[in-house]
């Protein structure tokens, strides 16, 4: 390959080689450029806000958390559009087969650069006070609500059993997890072994469960569902637990507050009915923790949502 | 004088016979033997029975690690001469000079960049299968215990390649070129650090017949506790790559601040120069506290010990906190040394100088030392209490505003410059791209409100492979393309290079970008099956990574041809300015053909102010 | 092949450069150590500690930097059956610190077991200590046995810094695990 010259920008000749071809200086480039950046976050705002990306939500506590992510979606456009605009332009614009001469030595724009560092700073500020720090006290608020229910539910490799201390009904390994609309939950979450995550995410909030502490979240459901008809109503182990995390999940249907006592009720009077017949998550390469060098064990019972 | 090795006069070994590895792993599994039995003995003399797996592993890899570096050739370079005997020093020619300890950073370079790309591309394959089994529902290939141990080992693996391959290599090869320095400042402890590597590969194989282990690459309490006993070997396996990061770190450190040509003001250190060396301070400090982590992991395995199980009044979150306080900084070591490589690249390649290099060394020392106050980010769903959520949540976004500084300096270089679209700068625009989006999907984990839902989801998933992957790795290759011809000497091809960058580019894209998706509708990550309704997008997740996956077999047709018979590269293919491309391809032995003397701005493109660096040879009278 | 006379620091300044930085590293591997032991137990220690063995550990450590500082001073002087003494005595030290935390452990394992929290750190923390001072223990006979070849010259005099240097380090360690785990 040959050695190649470079030639030098010349400072007193304003407009360069390059420049003069095109016939531009270079503010007609800042306004084509932030042009690109209307276009480019009109279209991002537009498709933020005309798509919902977020699966059915059923808490209010949820609230909290979507407004945040929304207003985090919107923020983050601008953001994104402005170095897209400079990169997608700057390349359409000034790229080159062979670089005959040297671009201009820009080595610095104070006021740019200043203005970027306090615009950035700023932004970043008030992302943390606004949706971060209003959201999270808000929802450390909802936290000490008095809960109408509580339900303690502890993890166990790789299911959850659930216990109702006011009305003295404990499950093992319960087929589904019935929870009343409108009331506001109290589940209490703690582990026997090792730790595991409390993630219904209709409801959003997140709550690892670990072995030796109780940990809280509060729900208020707000929307009757199943996970039958919709398979954000379930609770599902969001931490690694080992063998069977994947399939760690409690099918949740959220109903009307005569349901559930009627439920509730059946479930105090006796052994559940028909519980046996749920395989969650125990099948033949599930059984056992210790036991993971068998990689070819059968396990027809994986397929997610038979049980729907 | 007598700063190096090569200087001195010592008697050279190792230019015939069997390579020094091959000794190194006889001598390893004799000292292996020697530790075993020994455990034995002792545990016989307690009263208990001889044999134990994990207690005779854990002694028997203290023996075995030193008998593979005296084999590997540390007993005829080094350790002789604790005993006050001569020493000599490893110096074959040809293949062999990279199949033993050796000294010479270029050596060392290359042993880094081939090892690291080996490791990336086994993790990469199974990557393939993590992706084959998620095709569909259900089982697929190898179901729920077999795609932990595969997820596990892929995550381990990728996180030692993101941390030690830019540095590894580039760090090595081209960072004390751009110093105009003739070699490290501790070659001893450049060779050492690189023959840790060894072990920690043939460990995570060994793990393998032990049944691996499934607590991912971030080995929570207290499953690694209770799990099998390959969770012991990830443990060894983590702690001896740490070891490695400290004893490069160490060198880096002190190569950037002491072995500078003279004229190398701070303000003239290239800016892939100051990433390695914020790099080095992080992992200089910050690796002990996981290799601490592990060893309460390790010890509470054998003696069934009082650290992580509540029962006995341990506490298991106390590991996240220590594991992360290391591992927090560790993943800026992965990026910040790849941010380096695209401020290197995007000057030569936009034939601008760098903008804000003030701001951009600014950046890299701000995200440094935040990164030290924010790791407890990663635990907002554990209880840490309000005042800690609020604390984290604020360092944590505080970061944006130092890596935003990145972004002001690669927008304001391209901006108004010439931009020659080379593969390196291909690659090196895809980094801005793709961090772009790693950066800002991070403020969405940063606010508690919003990372209680994303938390331990696809998102997160998605996220670190768009700052490790889409920035590390892609600077990997960034600075594969832009300095491969300095450290070989011969061109890659453009047209192979062009469609390794687009597959690599649309294929990575592809797989991420949906992933975000999953995580938001309800898929938890590290999980062998998913909800049904989430079959569509992973099946097409799944193609979309087979398809990346496919782009590095370009790259390794075009490197394997290009090394033996590619254009000869010239000294400065790309009209550069730093220092590296003012000596030949590849360098001679020590570097330079006389003395580098700098005398300008690394990056004084368009200007015809003094050039960056002079090299004043011997015979010439320039002085 | 020709030296070049690049203008890089000498031998001496780089490396000693390359060990503060190594004990910097080496600190924050204490400094995580040491915090662990108050996440688990804050401040509350056993009874059956032994204070006052704690205390004869600190004085053996003290005086071993004060033997292997005189030893320095001795070869800086150009006396080498000085500094020979001087390691010898620092080595012998070490030791009997080594034996001494032997018997300690015996008798801990009665009283705070390994199964507790704060055995649990107790022997986390003074493990790590004994091993750095073992490795110190090597290098000093390393030290030792140069200097009896003959090797131990001017030219070689940082090994014999960088020796006592991370000797001296051992100790202060030892002075804030001591601080930690019997005083605080
Ligand atoms: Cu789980
Ligand atoms: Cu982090």
């Amino acid at each position: 390959m040959t050695t190649l010259t470079w030639g030098v920008y010349d400072p007193d000749d304003k407009l360069s080689v390059l420049e003069r071809d095109m016939g531009s200086d270079g503010r007609r480039d800042i306004v084509a450029t932030g042009v690109l950046w209307a276009i480019l976050t009109a279209l991002g705002e537009w498709a933020v806000l005309g798509t919902n990306m977020l699966p059915t939500l059923a808490s209010r506590q949820g609230e909290e958390v979507d407004g945040a992510f929304r207003l985090l979606m919107i923020y983050s456009v601008p953001v994104m559009a402005l170095v897209l605009a400079v990169l997608f332009y700057s390349v359409a614009r000034w790229r080159v087969e062979t670089p005959e001469e040297d671009g201009p030595p820009i080595a610095d724009h104070k006021g740019f650069s200043r203005g970027w560092f306090i615009v950035s700073s700023a932004l970043a500020l008030l992302l943390f006070i606004h949706p971060g720090l209003t959201g999270l006290l808000a929802l450390a608020e909802e936290a000490e609500a008095e809960p109408d229910l509580v339900v303690e539910l502890t993890a166990v490799q790789w299911h959850w059993d659930v216990s109702f201390p006011e009305h003295g009904v404990t499950m093992e390994n319960p087929p589904e997890l019935v929870l009343p609309v409108g009331a506001t939950i109290r589940f209490d979450l703690t582990s026997t072994d090792v730790i595991h995550a409390f993630w219904v995410p209709a409801f959003r909030l997140k709550q690892d469960a670990i072995p030796g502490q109780t940990n809280s979240v509060t729900i208020t459901p707000t929307e009757v569902g199943s996970y039958g008809e919709d398979d954000a109503f379930r609770l599902q182990c969001a931490e690694l637990c080992g063998t069977g995390h994947a399939r760690m999940f409690l099918p949740v249907r959220v109903v009307e507050q005569a349901e559930f006592q009627q439920w509730l009720s059946g479930a105090g009077m006796g052994p559940m009915e028909g519980m046996e017949g749920m395989d969650m998550g125990e099948g033949d390469d599930m059984g056992e923790g210790g036991d993971g060098m068998d990689m070819s064990g059968d396990g027809d019972g994986m397929k997610m949502g038979d049980e729907g | 004088m007598a700063t190096t090795i090569s200087g001195t006069g010592a008697p050279t070994i190792g230019s015939r016979g069997l390579p020094f590895a091959f000794r190194g792993l006889l001598w390893g599994a004799v000292g292996f033997l020697l530790g075993a039995l020994l455990t034995a003995a002792i545990r016989v003399l307690l009263g208990y029975p001889a044999f134990a797996l994990e207690p005779v592993v854990v002694v028997g890899y203290v023996f075995g690690l030193s008998g593979w570096f005296l084999g590997v050739g540390v007993w005829e370079t080094w350790a002789k001469g604790w005993l006050g005997r001569e020493t000599a020093v490893y110096k074959p020619e040809g293949w062999r000079r990279y199949f033993g300890f050796n000294m010479d950073h270029k050596v060392i370079g290359i042993q880094y960049g081939v090892t690291f790309i080996a490791l990336f591309l086994i993790a990469g394959l199974l990557a393939m299968f993590m992706r084959a089994e998620l095709m569909e529902t259900g089982r697929t290939i190898f179901g729920p215990a077999g795609y932990n141990r595969v997820m596990s080992l892929h995550g381990l693996m990728m996180v030692l390649v993101a941390v030690t391959a830019v540095p590894g290599a580039f760090g090595n090869y081209i960072m004390p070129l751009q110093l105009g320095a003739e070699d490290m400042a501790f070659p001893r402890l450049n060779a050492l650090s690189y023959w840790f590597w060894p072990p920690v590969a043939i460990l995570l194989l060994a793990s393998q017949f032990v049944g691996g282990w499934d607590t991912g690459w971030t080995g929570y309490v207290p499953l690694a506790v209770v799990n099998r006993p390959g969770q012991l070997f990830y443990a060894l396996a983590f702690i001896t790559a740490g070891l490695s990061s400290v004893v490069a770190a160490v060198n880096f450190v002190t190569t950037v601040v002491k072995m500078r040509a003279p004229g190398m003001t701070w303000r003239r250190v290239p800016i892939f120069t100051w990433s390695i060396l914020l790099t080095g301070i992080l992992s200089l400090l910050f690796t002990q506290a996981v290799a601490v982590a592990l060893t309460m992991t390790i010890l509470d395995r054998i003696f069934g010990g009082a650290f992580f199980d509540p029962v006995m009044g341990g506490l298991p979150v106390l590991y996240q906190h220590i594991f992360w306080f290391y591992s927090h900084p560790a993943v800026y070591v992965m990026v910040l040394p790849s941010l380096g490589v695209l401020l290197e690249i995007l000057p030569p390649f936009s034939r601008k100088p760098l903008f804000g290099y003030k701001w951009a060394v600014g950046g890299i020392i701000g995200i440094s030392a935040l990164s030290a106050t924010v790791w407890a980010h990663h635990m907002f769903t554990t209880d840490i209490g309000l005042e800690s959520k609020i604390g984290f949540m604020l360092t944590t976004e505080a970061i944006s505003v130092p890596t935003g500084l990145i972004f002001l300096s690669a927008v304001g270089t391209i901006w108004r410059g010439r931009l020659w679209l080379k593969t390196p700068m291909l690659f090196a625009l895809a980094i801005v791209f793709n961090f772009l989006i790693g950066g800002v999907t991070g403020v969405f984990l940063s606010d508690v409100p919003a990372d209680v839902t994303l938390q331990d989801t696809f998102w997160v998933v998605a996220h670190f492979h768009y700052t490790i992957v889409g920035a590390g790795i892609f600077g990997l290759f960034a600075g594969i393309y832009y300095w491969f011809p300095k450290m070989t000497g011969r061109m890659l091809d453009e047209r192979l290079g062009k469609i390794h960058f687009w597959m690599m580019f649309l294929g990575f894209n592809l797989t991420f970008l949906p992933m975000f998706w999953l995580g938001l509708n309800g898929m938890n990550r590290r999980i062998a099956d998913y909800q049904p309704s989430l079959e569509g997008v992973n099946t097409f997740v799944s193609l979309a990574g087979f398809f990346l996956g496919a782009s590095f077999l370009f790259f390794l047709w075009n490197a394997i041809v290009s090394w033996r018979k590619g254009e000869p590269a010239g000294d400065n293919p790309w009209g550069s300015r730093t220092l590296e491309w003012q000596t030949t391809s590849p360098p001679p032995e020590l570097n330079f053909d006389g003395e580098p003397e700098v005398t300008g701005d690394p990056y004084g493109y368009g200007t015809d102010g003094p050039a960056h660096a002079v090299v004043h040879t011997e015979t010439g009278g320039d002085e | 092949m020709t030296a070049h006379a690049h203008a890089h620091p000498g031998y001496r300044e780089l490396h000693r450069y390359g060990l503060w930085l190594f004990i910097a590293s080496e600190a924050f591997l204490f400094a995580v150590l040491l915090a662990v032991r108050f996440f688990f137990t804050g401040l509350e220690k056993p009874e059956a500690l032994n204070i006052p063995l704690g205390i004869v550990l600190t004085v053996i450590l003290v005086s071993s930097s004060f033997t292997l500082h005189r030893g320095e001073k001795a070869a800086a002087a150009g006396d080498q059956a000085g500094l020979r003494l001087g390691l010898l005595l620092t080595m012998g030290l070490g030791v009997v610190f080594l034996v001494i935390v032997g018997f300690e452990w015996a008798a801990g394992f009665a009283e705070f077991p390994a199964s507790t929290p704060y055995g649990a750190v107790f022997y986390l923390i003074t493990g790590t200590h004994a091993l750095h001072l073992l490795s110190g223990l090597l290098v000093l006979y390393s030290l030792y046995l140069q200097d009896k070849r003959g090797v131990l010259d001017e030219a070689n005099r940082w090994k014999l810094e960088a020796g006592a240097l991370y000797w001296h380090f051992i100790d202060v360690i030892w002075l804030s695990v001591f601080t930690t785990l019997y005083v605080l």
